[in-house]
């Protein structure tokens, strides 16, 4: 059984330093990278928060300055998008996750025989067509209702198209498990969706 | 190879693998496998749906303005403790003592030489931290009556201008703020989605570039933009005004137009 995102590295021995002489090194265009990329860190940060505003404010706010005071530590400057969006990991888990008493997730290899028994088969209408009838609200509940784990996943390939890899590092994780979750993230979003378009009297049992 | 196997590969870390066997293999299945190529379809539909359809929220222009005022703020600080602070500790004193002796010969130099030149460039960026760090409740004078805000500062600072009537951006009010070593007035607007600041200041010593400015209803202007701000800079009748805000900056030439 796993913690709920067990490994904490990179940016935890960051955290709680408040003096900061190596960030004299941080470049003037810090700024401009960081605005350029803050919409979707707070977006992120919005998911991570429940959709709780004032949290997300928080988390962005802190990750931000946590970013600026350990500029030293970002290795590739091409890589700046995904570093931010690790330290907002960090952060949340570190600051504002810690005391979560939700129960862990049990992470689960991808399993042939899940694969294989995935609903493919006819279906009375075509899933594109009948998921495109939901409503916006519809989708955004079916993602919020996910677990944190498998929303931060979901998010992180599908709305920023970060790499495996990239999701890999910034949540900690091996492949291996960002691809399950991925994979089971979509299931429950797709049962979710089922579930609302039966409701909308879309589908007939 | 079979389909959960051949699903597992190419949906997991086997799909970033160089080229082997079982990619060859796995890819082999699914290009000849209707369900396969059905399930990796309908992830690839699932993912559209869900990036087309997420909620795209923007960051609070509050928090925008929170945040580079603190890194702002941090950057002053490891401006004024660099990296060889921590191996000069013993000396600290001195160089206590040495500041000092500095600071009274840059006091004598100003004084002296009030009107000594100031960079464009410089004086933008100092506009900008300055800008930032003012929160609209921050004002000294809070009114949207122009003929009050301009008596107030008339009473404070030693030189008079006049604000134009305009009500986008509404005038919030303003306060004192100190540039070039002087008393200098901070007005504040508020543009629909963003806070405008708008400087008044001694002009004297202070050189726009000829060869980079804009002319605007005959009225010279230099545009700058820095940090995601712009920064509208003109002189009238001895004075220089800076507008600076992160609405665009066609906004703020609208508003540089209308001081006569």
């Amino acid at each position: 059984m796993r913690r709920r995102f067990q490994v904490i590295r990179g940016g935890q021995a960051a955290g709680r330093r408040q003096e900061t002489p190596e960030s004299a090194a941080v470049p003037t265009h810090f700024e401009e990278v960081l605005i350029a990329h803050l919409d979707s860190l707070f977006a992120f940060a919005m998911r991570l928060a429940d959709g709780q505003r004032e949290r997300a404010e928080d988390l962005v706010q802190e990750a931000c300055l946590r970013a600026f005071r350990n500029y030293e530590s970002l290795r590739a400057p091409e890589k700046m998008k995904s570093w931010f969006f690790q330290i907002l990991v960090n952060t949340f888990i570190n600051e504002f996750h810690r005391q979560s008493h939700e129960p862990p997730i049990i992470d689960l290899e991808l399993s042939e025989a899940l694969l294989e028994s995935a609903r493919v088969g006819p279906i009375p209408t075509p899933e594109e067509q009948l998921f495109e009838q939901l409503l916006d609200a519809e989708v955004q509940q079916a993602l919020e209702a996910l677990p944190v784990e498998f929303r931060t996943v979901v998010w992180l390939s599908d709305v920023e198209e970060l790499s495996y890899k990239e999701i890999a590092e910034i949540i900690h994780c091996p492949l291996g498990t960002v691809a399950s979750r991925l994979y089971r993230g979509h299931s429950l979003l797709r049962e979710q969706l089922w579930e609302y378009a039966r409701r909308r009297g879309l589908v007939r049992e | 190879m079979e389909c959960g196997a051949a699903r597992k590969y190419l949906y997991g870390a086997g799909a970033l693998s160089p080229a082997t066997a079982e990619l060859a293999a796995a890819k082999q299945h699914v290009s000849g496998c209707p369900p396969c190529q059905a399930f990796f379809a309908a992830e690839v539909r699932l993912s559209r749906l869900v990036k087309q359809r997420a909620p795209a929220e923007k960051v609070p222009a509050s928090l925008r303005e929170r945040l580079l005022a603190k890194i702002a703020v941090e950057r002053g600080r490891t401006t004024a403790r660099p990296h060889w602070w921590r191996w000069a500790r013993p000396s600290r004193l001195a160089l206590a003592i040495a500041a000092l002796v500095l600071m009274g010969v840059a006091l004598a130099l100003i004084l002296q030489h009030d009107s000594a030149t100031v960079k464009p460039k410089d004086l933008a960026t100092v506009l900008i931290a300055d800008h930032i760090g003012t929160l609209p409740e921050g004002v000294q004078i809070a009114s949207s009556n122009r003929e009050a805000v301009q008596k107030w500062f008339h009473e404070r600072v030693d030189f008079t201008f006049r604000l134009p009537p305009t009500s986008d951006p509404r005038l919030i009010g303003g306060r004192l703020c100190y540039l070039k070593g002087q008393r200098a007035a901070l007005i504040v607007y508020q543009h629909p989605q963003s806070k405008v600041s708008l400087f008044v200041l001694d002009g004297r010593g202070i050189e726009l570039p000829e060869n980079q400015l804009i002319t605007l209803d005959g009225k010279r202007c230099l545009l700058n933009a820095e940090k995601g701000y712009n920064v509208v800079l003109w002189k009238e009748r001895g004075l220089l005004y800076g507008l600076v805000s992160d609405a665009p900056s066609a906004d703020l030439l609208q508003l540089a137009a209308k001081f006569q």
